[in-house]
């Protein structure tokens, strides 16, 4: 990730920006929506993403600390997905997500029972937390910071 | 496998929205994938690349791009850590879920 960066900081221009936009692993909620309300069935679990959320906010720290860049701006929000049916939820999260999440058995087995519970059509929602950064390409010395891995 | 609906209140879009450095700019985006996200600033650009290491997703974002008459947009395979351009090209780098 440290030469993705680096590689970010050789093509932008001076006073350039680089964005960093992802979701965290923060275990997001998963919710049944119905005409009656929001139920909550329980959480994703992220835990297998975690390392990975560390080795980029790590990545990014180095570089900052190297003076190659510098951190502008940082902001969370929600960003939800919605499924028609915890089937379609589940078989999305098998294909997609199943590298850096898991759903608990448990988790699946109340969301299932709160879709039998809704009168009628059901939304399933997961909302994930994103995190939202800008840097600032900064200019380095003769000394530059390049190739300093320390 | 049906896809999702993803962020219908918008939040993302928002966000991007307020980022003033996107704007009139030369864009290079890691991770573009099909261009989900691409789309939602890309109109503000002057011009987006967007780069991926599969090739079957930028061939989907290409068929989209066409669709997009206000967009410039093109695309590359590679990785981000060897970028085949030249130093000072880009006004902004956006890491599109993929740092």
């Amino acid at each position: 990730m440290v030469h993705a960066l680096e590689e970010s900081w050789r093509i932008l221009k001076p006073r350039g920006v680089f964005i960093d936009l992802r979701p965290l692993s923060t275990d997001p909620p998963i919710e049944i929506l119905s005409d009656a309300g929001c139920e909550p069935a329980g959480q994703v679990d992220d835990s297998p993403d975690k390392a990975d959320d560390r080795a980029a906010d790590d990545a990014v720290e180095r570089v900052v600390k190297r003076g190659l860049f510098q951190r502008n701006e940082t902001t969370r929000f929600n960003f939800s997905f919605y499924w028609n049916s915890v089937g379609e939820m589940q078989a999305y999260a098998e294909e997609r997500w199943s590298d850096s999440t898991k759903l608990p058995s448990a988790v699946l087995e109340r969301a299932r029972q709160l879709e039998k519970m809704a009168a009628d059509r059901v939304q399933v929602r997961v909302t994930r937390e994103m995190h939202l950064a800008t840097y600032a390409k900064r200019e380095v010395g003769s000394g530059n910071n390049l190739g300093d891995q320390s | 496998m049906m896809d999702p609906i993803r962020d219908p209140e918008q939040n993302e879009t928002q966000k991007l929205a307020r980022i003033e450095a996107l704007a009139g700019a030369r864009v290079i985006e890691i991770g573009s994938g099909n261009g989900r996200l691409t789309w939602r600033y890309a109109p503000r650009a002057r011009f987006v690349i967007g780069v991926d290491t599969e090739a079957d997703v930028l061939g989907e974002a290409r068929r989209a791009s066409l669709e997009r008459e206000q967009v410039r947009f093109s695309v590359v395979q590679g990785s981000a850590e060897a970028l085949p351009f030249k130093a000072g090209s880009f006004d902004v780098v956006v890491f599109a879920w993929s740092l």
